[in-house]
């Protein structure tokens, strides 16, 4: 399914569970929507580096199975932008089930 | 390493050739810890999951998706060549003039000279009585590129010395230089715009291009992580 433009709001979603690295990222949204909101992860990176360059998530490294990772948590404005994201998407979605009759 | 696993570490080196053209060397070097590291545990998944080694390499690497799209955005959010050469030659023009207190006074002193020049240009013009009868004079002349030195010297050889650290004061002080440098094309082209335009085209270009670059770099680099130069 095509979400353009949702998936940084899907990444800070993701992480406002706890902090995690772009893998485990990919698979909590993939595996979360049920395998509906599916995505070519090469692209997921460049999302997570405009919200760090843009100051709602931060970046670190760490360690999985003795093995290098780059990990990244929510920052307050991150939370900040997700709570404003979701309010705009419950309406949005409110008035297109209105329309199309299945209120 | 097996021949499989080889064959698709090409695989995976094409695809991040591809992902990382025209990134700087430092993005570069990040995209392909990120990506190797993804794919690595993608690889890792699909074997655990019941695939072979060639369906996992396979896998892993379709998941990744198209390197050009990849591509588009890393260029719209990581530092590309280009900007790097830019952020690498500022900084050293900036710590060239910047090394002495010597080269500061020497760059505030600039437009002042050019100030005073213009200054006494006008006044003998006006004394000889050279805006009356010749108005293209030598003096006029000489007054009128004083100022535009004068004032282009003053937007960007004063720099260091202003307290622009903050993007509120660094938007202020850009649109102060745009507004200066449309008054110097104005006085250049002397109302003459058409005759003109291809001065206008040849000179400023570069200014426009530098800018660009440097609009980019805001965008990708945080605010409190800018170079003074990233300021003007």
């Amino acid at each position: 399914m095509n979400f353009k433009g949702t998936l940084p709001t899907l990444i800070l979603e993701s992480l406002a569970q706890g902090p995690s690295h772009g893998y485990a990222i990919a698979q909590s949204i993939k595996s979360r929507s049920r395998g509906v909101l599916d995505f070519k992860e090469g692209t997921l990176y460049p999302a997570l580096h405009k919200l760090e360059s843009a100051g709602h998530i931060q970046s670190y490294e760490g360690s999985e199975n003795n093995r290098p990772r780059r990990y990244y948590r929510i920052t307050k404005s991150g939370r900040t932008l997700l709570a404003k994201d979701r309010a705009e998407w419950r309406a949005i979605s409110q008035a297109v089930t209105v329309i199309l009759g299945e209120a | 390493m097996t021949p499989s696993i080889s064959s698709n570490m090409t695989a995976l080196d094409t695809w991040l050739a591809c992902a990382t053209r025209q990134l700087s060397a430092d993005s570069v070097a990040q995209v392909r810890s990120e990506i190797t590291q993804h794919y690595e545990s993608a690889r890792e998944a699909a074997i655990v999951a019941g695939s072979s080694t060639d369906e996992a390499d396979r896998t892993a690497l379709a998941a990744l998706g198209d390197p050009k799209a990849a591509n588009r955005q890393y260029c719209r959010v990581l530092i590309t060549r280009t900007e790097a050469r830019q952020l690498r030659s500022s900084g050293r023009e900036a710590q060239f003039f910047c090394a002495t207190p010597f080269r500061k006074s020497l760059l505030v002193a600039i437009p002042v000279v050019a100030a005073i020049c213009a200054a006494a240009s006008y006044t003998f013009a006006t004394i000889t009585g050279a805006f009356a009868t010749h108005a293209t004079s030598t003096a006029v002349l000489v007054a009128r590129i004083s100022i535009v030195a004068a004032v282009l010297t003053a937007i960007f050889f004063a720099v260091p010395l202003l307290p622009i650290y903050t993007p509120a004061r660094a938007r202020i002080y850009r649109a102060a230089k745009w507004l200066a440098i449309a008054t110097v094309v104005m006085i250049i082209l002397d109302g003459d715009r058409l005759y003109s335009t291809w001065l206008f085209l040849s000179c400023f270009w570069v200014i426009a291009y530098t800018e660009a670059i440097r609009m980019s770099l805001r965008r990708k680099i945080p605010a409190s992580n800018w170079p003074k130069h990233l300021y003007l």
